[in-house]
């Protein structure tokens, strides 16, 4: 796993829950899961969804298959009969099938590791999830928009976000928190 | 944005589409010098380098553009990752206020 995830930080605050949850998973749900900011600041950030290995796993075959077709032309160019030539052909042929598959190759490393960080980072939205939720009442939803009761909260939320849903929140206008520098919610995008 | 600036940030979709059109380039002087050749012998170096080698750059291209949605697709969970960890920590204040 490239990414970091808030499981593999957790460390227990309070006693688990003993309201009915919603299904999202026994165990993945509450603030037992919450990790210190210190923790979170040691998680591990990488640039990039491949690494060095991958990268001479790509970059090897593609420069071998590029000299040998390189190779392939000029040995074919020298022939004057056309049996001679069957052999460069051949030659050329398999380059470009090397450098195919590790084309091939490198981009379903690169999809596999952007997918696992998704699904880390949902695991983590999920462990970061309320047991219970209060719907806001109707009035609320209207228009407006949910901020956290923090001092420093800097994000807008939806109501029914998960980040903010059973959690001491105010409620004001999205222009209002936008103007005092509040950025929205990456999850529920309000 | 300065060009200087967007070709820094983008040089793998800039590499891209030289080698889609370096690729596509190779194709057609290929497929001229075959059909300009009398005889099979002439027409292969022809076939190796502007067939094979065309493909090969076009594969090179395509690649390399697939590989740079990748990374946006990398970054944007970069900034998502940080946006949950700052919301976590706002909740980890919260639930201390408590």
């Amino acid at each position: 796993m490239r990414g970091s995830s808030v499981a593999a930080r957790s460390r227990p605050r309070q006693a688990p829950p003993t309201s009915v949850a919603p299904d999202i998973g026994p165990d993945l749900r509450g603030p037992a899961h919450l990790v210190r900011p210190a923790d979170l600041a040691s998680a591990t950030v990488h640039h990039l969804p491949w690494n060095r290995a991958d990268l001479l796993r790509w970059a090897v075959p593609t420069a071998v298959g590029a000299v040998l077709c390189i190779v392939a032309w000029a040995i074919s160019s020298g022939q004057a009969r056309e049996s001679d030539q069957a052999g460069p052909l051949f030659l050329a042929i398999v380059a470009l099938m090397v450098s195919g598959i590790s084309h091939a190759l490198w981009l379903l490393r690169g999809r596999r590791a952007v997918g696992e960080r998704q699904r880390e980072l949902c695991t983590e939205a999920r462990l970061l999830r309320p047991r219970d939720r209060v719907a806001p009442p109707a009035a609320i939803l209207q228009g407006a928009v949910a901020v956290l009761v923090t001092p420093g909260a800097s994000f807008i939320h939806r109501f029914e976000c998960t980040f903010v849903a059973n959690r001491p929140v105010r409620h004001t206008s999205k222009a209002e928190a936008t103007e005092s520098g509040m950025m929205p919610c990456g999850v529920c995008k309000p | 944005m300065e060009i200087g600036k967007w070709l820094k940030l983008q040089w793998d979709r800039v590499a891209a589409w030289v080698c889609i059109g370096v690729g596509a380039l190779a194709l057609i002087v290929g497929w001229v010098g075959v059909s300009g050749a009398a005889y099979m012998a002439n027409a292969m170096p022809y076939l190796i380098s502007g067939g094979i080698g065309g493909m090969f750059l076009l594969g090179l291209g395509g690649m390399l553009w697939l590989s740079a949605d990748l990374r946006d697709e990398w970054y944007k969970l970069d900034s998502l990752e940080r946006s949950v960890n700052r919301q976590h920590e706002e909740l980890l204040v919260a639930e201390d206020a408590r």
